[in-house]
């Protein structure tokens, strides 16, 4: 069950929405908390029980969450490269354009101020 | 008028400006800022999910209704077990100051996992019998919650200055560690006193 438990929160850190695996992992939960109270009333049998159906729970969540990690994983990679790329291009266009705009401001400014005359009074 | 130099210090603060809104979504992604305040939460509701009207003078094959609520801000999922235990009044209750749970054994308990900021609550009810009274001890046989019983055989003398005799309910909060890989007593608990009656 702990195992489980960090597995998906591994998940969870890699990103992906977890909510499936958590609900079969509660339910997991419930079963194996049924059973420890069964077998701490000496029914050992009812116990068992419960215990083999929490396993099976566990063993569906750990399987679902290791396809779901990895996958998860290289989609938050991917994310974090497209939004690096994005970062860094759109920094790089707006500073072009920032510098075009400050090289024709400072043109016209010249012209402007090489065309004044001195006023005289 | 602004001269030439302040012209250039206004486009120099632009481009600086720009460079930190372009590169905002790759930093929100890569720098995570520490949260609030970590903690879980552990709660006992009464019958009407109040925190009033709880049981406390109660007698043999009666059934009594309270909630348990546990709340997670410990900033990522959590794997909660919630240990319910059963008592006299000269039982030790889990102690704050060393943050260790109570000796006695857990009868019922719950697990439950829960999303960061995610509250549960779910519902305890209890009864006893095989209830005795005999000179100023009263004895307590079994004790059933949600419908399972267990043997307690608990018995608690006649508290004079408080005129009862008291037994106590308890709920533990334990929390699954992820670097030990163990589950460990968060240091919280609920308690219930009851005073075992004859009539109500």
């Amino acid at each position: 069950m702990r195992e489980a438990f960090n597995a998906v929160l591994k998940v969870e850190e890699a990103g992906a929405n977890t909510s499936g695996l958590m609900t079969a992992l509660n339910d997991a939960g419930s079963l194996l908390a049924k059973a420890e109270i069964a077998y701490r009333n000496g029914d050992s049998g009812e116990a068992a029980a419960y215990a083999d159906n929490a396993f099976t729970k566990v063993e569906s969540v750990l399987a679902g969450a290791s396809g779901l990690e990895a996958s998860s994983r290289a989609e938050t990679q991917n994310a974090f490269l497209y939004s690096l790329a994005f970062s860094v291009l759109g920094a790089l266009a707006f500073l072009v354009v920032l510098f075009l705009v400050w090289s024709l401001f400072k043109r016209v400014r010249t012209k402007k101020l090489y065309g004044m005359r001195p006023e005289v009074r | 008028v602004l001269r030439a130099e302040d012209y250039r210090v206004v486009f120099i603060v632009m481009g600086l400006i720009g460079v930190l809104l372009f590169a905002f979504p790759t930093l929100s992604l890569a720098v995570h800022l520490p949260g609030g305040e970590k903690f879980s939460e552990l709660w006992v509701l009464g019958p009407g999910l109040m925190a009033e009207d709880y049981p406390f003078n109660v007698k043999a094959d009666e059934n009594y209704l309270v909630y348990l609520g546990v709340g997670n801000h410990i900033g990522s999922s959590a794997y909660y077990v919630v240990y319910v235990k059963f008592g006299n009044q000269t039982d030790a209750l889990p102690n704050d100051t060393d943050a260790a749970p109570s000796p006695l054994l857990p009868l019922y308990e719950y697990r439950l996992i829960l999303h960061d900021n995610e509250n549960w609550t779910a519902p305890l009810n209890f009864s006893f019998s095989g209830v005795t009274f005999s000179g100023n001890t009263s004895t307590v046989k079994a004790l059933t919650m949600n419908n399972v019983t267990f043997d307690v055989e608990s018995s608690s003398l006649w508290n004079e200055e408080s005129q009862g005799c008291f037994y106590r309910l308890f709920a533990e909060l334990w929390v699954c560690d992820v670097d030990s890989n163990a589950v460990l007593y968060s240091n919280r608990f609920v308690s219930l006193t009851l005073n075992q009656t004859l009539v109500t």
